[in-house]
Order: C-alpha cells, then sequence, then structure tokens
C-alpha cells in the first residue's frame, strides 16, 4: 500500500507549557483514504495539522508527504500538500482572484489549468461572484471557501483541513465532503480533522481520536464499533475513551 | 447608564492598555521629556505677550490666544485621534452588540478621544489661563469659570473634525481607504506647511521697527477672529466677567457636541461598512513569475494597506524633502561650493538617504506587515530566502526613490558637479541595500505577526527603531571614516572608492547573512 502520509514520533512542546501538545504520535495515511482526526477541544488536533503541513516546525519526529520528507526537502514536500486553516487568515487587502493568481503562480500552475480547476470549484462552491471583492469584506465562509479553492488548486497529492465544515452552508458543506470523495477516489489522501462524529462515520475510511496529545484510538468506524445500525456508537466510543459525559 | 458606563470604561482601558501592551510606554514619557523646552518657551512667549498687551489694556487676548491655539490643536489632534478610533478601531462592531443605544456607542467610542485632547489642551490653552490668572490678579469668578471653559474648549473643534470625517466618508462612499491616505497626506502637509512657518517667522527680526506694526495690527486681526471665529473672543470674554459670552461659548459648545454624537450615531452602520470591491477587468486568470507574484505580493499588501504606504511615504519622500530644505534653506549656498565641502554635502547626501531608507522601515516591517497570513509563506513551497529576496528587493526599490529625492535635493541646491553626485548616488544606493538588510533581519528575528490593526506592524512596530539603531551602529564608521578621511586631504575619488567598498563588502555580508539565516529564521517563527 502507498502512504501519502507517514508521521513518526511526532512531538510538540510550547514554550511555557508544561504539558506537550502532541507526544509521539504515529499515524500513516494510504492513497485513496480519507482520514478523520478527532478529540476534544485543546487535545492536540491543529498543532499536529500544522506539523504534518509544515506550518509549525515539530520538536521531534518524522513528517513525510508523498514520499518527501518535510525537514529534508520542505520546498518538494510542500509542493504536494494543500492545506486549510481553521480560521483562514488570508491577505485582506487582495481579491479573491488575486489570492488565487498569486497562488497559481507560486505553484506554477499554468493559466489554462487555473480557469479550469479554479473556476469549476469557485462555481461549485458558489464563489465565482466574489472573486473580485477584496477579502477583507468576505465573510467566515467566503474566506474558508476561498482558501479551500487555493489549496486544490495545484491538485495536491495530500489535504489537508482543520476542522472545514465549521462555518459552511449546508450546500457548501455538501460539496466539499462530494468534493473530498472524488479526490480520494483519484488516489489523493485527505486528512481532516472535526467535531462532527456523525460526518466522521459517515465520510471517513478511518479515524483516529487523539487525547491530551496522544493518539488513543485509530481505526476504521466500523472497527472502532460504529455501523450504520449503530449510529452514534462512535459518539459513545468517543466519550468513554476521552473520559466520559462528566469530566 | 450602566452599559454605558461599563463600555467607556472598557474603551479607555483599552486606550491606555494599548500603550503599555505595546510595549512603548516609553513613547509618552520621551514626548513628554521632549516637551520640556517647547512648553517653557511657550509660557515665555506668552508671558511676554502678556505684559505688552497688558501695557495697551488688553490683557484678554492672550486668552483669545490661548483659546484660539488650543482649538486649532484639539482640531488637528481631535480628527487624528477621530480617524484613529473610528476608521481604525476593530472594536465598533462589538460595542454595537451591547445593549446600548448608538449614541452611547458613539459616546463610549469618543471618550477616550476626549480625554486626549484635554490632556493635550492642558499643555497649550493651560499656559496661557495660567499667565492671565497670574498676570492680572483674576478675582474668583474667573477661576470659577475657568473650568467650565476648558471643559468646553475641544467640543466645538471635535464637532467640526466629525462631521468632516463623516462627510469625506459619505462623499467617498465605500472607499473609507482613500479616506485615510487623504487625511494621512493632508496632516503630512500640514506639518510641512507649520514647518515652512516657523522658518519664515525665525527669519523674521523681532526688532522694534518690526514688532511695531505687527503689535498694532493685532486689533484689526482680533476684529477678523471675531467675526469669522467668534468662540475664541466669546470664551476670552466670558472668562473676564462677561457672563452673557460665557453662556454663548458653553452653549453653542455643548450644542455642537451632542449634534455630533447624533449624526455619528446615525452613521454608525456605514462606518462599520464591508471593503470596497475591486472589480475584475476581463478573465480572472492571469500568469506571473514566481519572483514576480513574491513581488506582487509585497506590493498589493504596502500599498493598499493606509498606515503602511502613509508611514513609509512619510520616511521615504517627506523626511528627505524637508530636511534637505531646511537645512540648505538655512545656508544659501553662493556660487559652487568649494571641494572639501562637496564631499561633506555629498556624505550628507548619503547620510539623508540612509535616514530616510531607515525611518520608512521598509525592511524592518517585511515579515510584520503579513500578519496572521503569514501562514501563508510557510506553506508555500518557496524558499525563505526567495521571499526575503523579494521582500528585500521591494524595500530597496522604495529606498532607491529616497536616495534620488537626497541626492537629487542636495545635489541641486548646493551645486554639486556631476562627479560628486553620481559616485555620491551610488555609495547611497548600497547604504540603503544594506539599511534593507539590516531592517529585514531585526524582522526576520522578532516579527510582529499577531497583530489586529495594521499600524501595530507599522508605526507601532519597535523593529523600525531597533533597525535604526544597529543601521547607525553599521553605517557610521563608515562615514565618520569618510569625513575624517577629507579632513585628513585624502583624495575625493580615494574616498567614495572607499565607502563603495565598505557599503558594497557590508550589502554582499548582508545578503550572505540573510540568504543563510532566513530558512532557519523562518521555520522558528511560531506566534501568527
Ligand atoms: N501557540 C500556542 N502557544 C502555546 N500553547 C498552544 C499554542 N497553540 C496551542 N497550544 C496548546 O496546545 C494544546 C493543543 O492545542 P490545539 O490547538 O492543537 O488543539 P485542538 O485539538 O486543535 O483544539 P480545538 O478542538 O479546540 O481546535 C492546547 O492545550 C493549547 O492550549
Ligand atoms: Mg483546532
Amino acid at each position: 500500500m502507498e502512504f501519502l502520509i507517514e508521521a513518526a514520533g511526532l512531538a510538540k512542546n510550547y514554550p511555557g507549557r508544561a504539558q506537550p501538545a502532541v507526544a509521539d504520535l504515529n499515524l500513516r495515511v494510504a492513497a485513496g483514504e480519507i482520514f478523520g482526526f478527532l478529540g476534544p477541544n485543546g487535545a492536540g488536533k491543529t498543532t499536529t495539522i500544522r506539523m504534518l503541513a509544515g506550518i509549525l516546525r515539530p520538536d521531534g519526529g518524522r513528517v513525510r508527504v508523498a514520499g518527501v520528507d518535510l525537514s529534508r526537502d520542505p520546498v518538494a514536500a510542500k509542493a504536494r500538500l494543500g492545506y486549510v486553516p481553521d480560521e483562514p487568515a488570508l491577505y485582506e487587502r487582495l481579491t479573491g482572484a488575486e489570492h488565487l493568481n498569486f497562488l497559481g503562480d507560486v505553484y506554477g500552475v499554468d493559466r489554462a489549468t487555473r480557469a479550469r480547476r479554479g473556476g469549476e470549484l469557485a462555481r461549485r462552491l458558489e464563489l465565482a461572484d466574489s472573486l473580485g471583492m477584496a477579502i477583507g469584506g468576505y465573510s467566515r465562509g467566503m474566506r474558508q471557501k476561498l482558501a479551500i479553492i487555493g489549496a486544490l488548486l495545484h491538485d495536491p497529492a495530500v489535504l489537508f483541513l482543520d476542522e472545514p465544515l465549521v462555518g459552511l452552508d449546508p450546500k457548501a458543506a455538501r460539496h466539499l465532503k462530494d468534493l473530498l470523495r472524488e479526490l480520494t477516489a483519484a488516489g489523493r489522501a485527505v486528512f481532516f480533522s472535526t467535531h462532527g462524529l456523525e460526518v466522521a462515520q459517515g465520510l471517513c475510511d478511518r479515524v483516529a481520536i487523539i487525547d491530551a496529545g496522544r493518539l488513543i484510538a485509530e481505526g476504521t468506524p466500523e472497527e472502532l464499533g460504529a455501523t450504520p445500525e449503530r449510529a452514534g456508537s462512535l459518539e459513545e466510543l468517543f466519550l468513554r475513551l476521552t473520559g466520559g459525559q462528566d469530566r | 447608564m450602566r452599559a454605558l458606563r461599563a463600555a467607556a470604561c472598557l474603551m479607555l482601558r483599552l486606550d491606555l492598555l494599548g500603550i503599555f501592551r505595546s510595549r512603548r510606554w516609553w513613547v509618552p514619557l520621551v514626548i513628554a521629556v521632549g516637551l520640556v523646552p517647547l512648553e517653557l518657551g511657550w509660557y515665555g512667549l506668552l508671558r511676554a505677550l502678556y505684559v505688552l498687551f497688558a501695557a495697551r489694556n488688553d490683557g484678554r487676548m492672550v486668552l483669545v490666544l490661548g483659546v484660539t491655539a488650543g482649538m486649532l490643536t484639539a482640531l488637528l489632534f481631535g480628527s487624528a485621534y477621530l480617524l484613529s478610533a473610528i476608521f481604525y478601531g476593530r472594536d465598533l462592531a462589538f460595542l454595537l452588540a451591547l445593549p446600548l443605544r448608538r449614541w452611547q456607542v458613539v459616546l463610549a467610542k469618543l471618550l477616550p478621544v476626549v480625554m486626549n485632547e484635554y490632556l493635550t489642551l492642558l499643555f497649550v490653552a493651560g499656559p496661557a489661563f495660567a499667565v492671565y490668572g497670574a498676570g492680572a490678579v483674576a478675582g474668583p469668578a474667573y477661576w470659577a469659570a475657568l473650568p467650565l471653559v476648558f471643559v468646553a474648549l475641544p467640543l466645538v473643534p471635535l464637532a467640526v473634525a466629525t462631521m468632516v470625517i463623516l462627510a469625506l466618508d459619505r462623499l467617498a462612499g465605500v472607499h473609507r481607504e482613500s479616506v485615510r491616505t487623504l487625511s494621512g497626506l493632508g496632516v503630512a502637509t500640514l506639518v510641512l506647511a507649520i514647518q515652512a512657518m516657523v522658518r519664515q517667522t525665525q527669519e523674521l527680526r523681532l526688532d522694534a521697527p518690526a514688532v511695531a506694526p505687527l503689535l498694532a495690527g493685532y486689533r484689526a486681526w482680533a476684529a477678523a477672529l471675531d467675526r469669522w471665529f467668534p468662540f475664541p473672543g466669546w470664551a476670552a470674554r466670558g472668562l473676564t466677567g462677561h457672563p452673557g459670552y460665557l453662556l454663548a461659548f458653553l452653549g453653542t459648545s455643548g450644542i455642537a457636541a451632542v449634534a455630533a454624537v447624533v449624526l455619528a450615531g446615525r452613521s454608525l452602520e456605514t462606518l462599520t461598512a464591508a471593503h470596497r470591491s475591486r472589480t475584475v477587468g476581463g478573465d480572472v486568470w492571469r500568469e506571473r513569475g514566481r519572483l514576480r507574484a513574491m513581488a506582487f505580493r509585497e506590493a498589493a499588501i504596502h500599498l493598499r494597506t493606509p498606515v503602511f504606504l502613509t508611514s513609509s511615504l512619510l520616511g521615504t519622500v517627506l523626511l528627505p524633502a524637508v530636511l534637505a530644505f531646511s537645512i540648505l534653506r538655512g545656508h544659501p549656498v553662493e556660487g559652487a561650493v568649494p571641494q572639501r565641502l562637496q564631499i561633506l554635502a555629498g556624505l550628507g547626501a548619503v547620510g539623508l538617504s540612509v535616514l530616510a531608507a531607515a525611518s520608512a522601515g521598509l525592511g524592518a516591517t517585511a515579515l510584520s506587515r503579513e500578519g496572521r497570513s503569514f501562514w501563508l509563506s510557510r506553506l508555500l513551497p518557496v524558499p525563505a530566502r526567495e521571499q526575503c529576496l523579494a521582500k528585500l528587493g521591494y524595500a530597496w526599490s522604495w529606498s532607491l526613490v529616497g536616495v534620488g529625492l537626497a541626492v537629487g535635493a542636495v545635489s541641486l541646491l548646493a551645486r554639486l558637479p556631476w562627479g560628486v553626485v553620481l559616485p555620491c548616488a551610488g555609495t547611497a544606493a548600497l547604504a540603503v541595500l544594506v539599511v534593507a538588510q539590516i531592517g529585514l533581519l531585526v524582522d526576520l528575528y522578532r516579527p510582529r505577526l499577531d497583530w489586529e490593526e495594521p499600524r501595530q506592524a507599522a508605526k507601532g512596530n519597535p523593529n523600525v527603531l531597533l533597525a535604526m539603531l544597529a543601521t547607525a551602529a553599521v553605517l557610521f564608521p563608515g562615514g565618520l571614516g569618510g569625513a575624517l578621511a577629507d579632513l585628513a586631504g585624502l583624495a575625493p575619488w580615494k574616498i567614495w572608492i572607499g565607502l563603495g567598498l565598505y557599503m558594497g563588502l557590508l550589502s554582499v555580508g548582508g545578503w550572505l547573512l540573510l540568504r543563510g539565516l532566513a530558512e532557519g529564521a523562518y521555520r522558528r517563527i511560531e506566534r501568527f
């Protein structure tokens, strides 16, 4: 099996904090997989995704993206990944179109491909009419959509998304889910964090649960006890593993 | 009322905290220390004028003068305070969400502005009140009315400033950005004008024959003021035993304040409105080379953020212009300058270029300007040294404009020959490259990225000052060496070559350092 994301012994300590934010984290995501990353607030999901996407320097461990070591050849690894942060802070003064063109220029996407892929995504996410507007005037959801289009413009082998469904309207959320399925069908890998357990159950090929910086469970939703008939059991598992309802 | 009080207190606290949080608490301190001689001079001038006026039985004129100065200052500073409170403030939306009426929101927003105004007025109008009170041995009626007048003093100017700003905002429609840029440039022009005026008056001889007509004319001046702007006259008469005028002054001030608050309350929606949109001409998709794309990002962020643009405009364009102008107007040069002085003038032009480039701070805020969007820089498959190269190129090209201005102005005014202008320009171009590199190095190691308002990355960025100090430390030996070599009688061409080598070596070293350190420094940045 070809693994597009490999993390080994990943660790992160923020200065001035006694507890590590992430400790000895190991995981692998294969081509064609949608991987769901679950965990309570402050568990270390954002920290992990940032390290995997090369935004944050890990204190220890290795990350390989599409077979390229992120610390050894960061430029090549970054060219193969896309990332949508939880709160997309974009260049307020650029228009949506300028932002996408900037990314296209930097990732070396030619104009025809930009027009085809970017135009299609903008239409599906209903952002096409707002591309001429300065990002400073975008709503949260619009920023999210623009960040998603930007992350997909160069057709990355691996896509990281941090709570991508927050702030999206139901229609856009549906489009995004379809999009993620299409990507994995084309052999890409998708890694996303979420608090929506039904989403994880319905969408993901595999899920992992992180608590206090450590992986505490990993497997297919079925392995973790969730079947279509026993909907909601992922929730029970989550609550049990992360300390119950009344911690 | 409770909600209003809470909101007002919060606004005040934020205003004060802003100063301390930004680790710039020493700025007001430095200003205060710098103000002492100015304040003493102002007090002395008013005392002298009071004696002159009192001799003509017109001591009240010193009050008119103080109040006029106070109201003008209140207008000027008020506009600046208001602009930053209303346009730069992100908390308006937050205030609107509180259970407050609209006029209460405006009041909460205005309170810090008014407090700032009173503080300023204490220094401007205060001495006039003291001079008159002491000089005329004023009775209790004067001291009782004084607080009322003082409280009312900034209200009319503030109301005027509010209405002008609102009108500009209306006129400019969604182009709120241009209002900010315009007012920034307006303030800059005003500073220039005051500068020119001060120069003019300094050239006026203050001997008796010159002062006599001036003094004779003051009554006409006062009458004109009474006709066009009666408030200072009202305040002065009100303070000196005419209760009717006192009521008129307090009444108009009160009405103006209420009108401004109500009007501003009506316009709150437009003030919080969304940013303008840029229309996309024809095809949305257009392609650039990678380095050009990086340069485009630098330019777009810098040019389209008014605070960034105005602060570097001030440094790059105004500073060399004003300095060259003031230095050379004092000593008009007749004919060609002797060779000795040519070198010194050339060195001065280089120094001016360096000062302009350093105070524009384009290198020292190069990373900071990206703010929270910095994650994109970490994400992009572009080596940090290439991103730094784009930043360096952008900062340098701006500084070169300053070099052109500074060297051009000095050369024209001192009538330097081409044989001096060209090596001088070359040396200055290399020197400002070093300035940009030093700035960039400072910003690489301590970028200010977690800002909410862009001015925190520009005017409020300590990196600009730090880089300035570092620049002075690095470049000063070169300038000193050049000047000493000139005094020792070394041939000019040798001095220029020596300086060129010094700057050239520094800039090559600077680039090697940047190249080597950029990647590691980028990876270490975690706060954004
Ligand atoms: N910049 C930072 N400096 C210091 N500590 C941080 C920083 N960012 C995160 N942390 C800490 O690291 C831990 C993990 O945070 P992280 O943001 O990764 O959690 P998360 O799983 O994404 O939470 P959420 O579900 O709320 O998004 C938390 O305890 C948090 O307080
Ligand atoms: Mg998170």
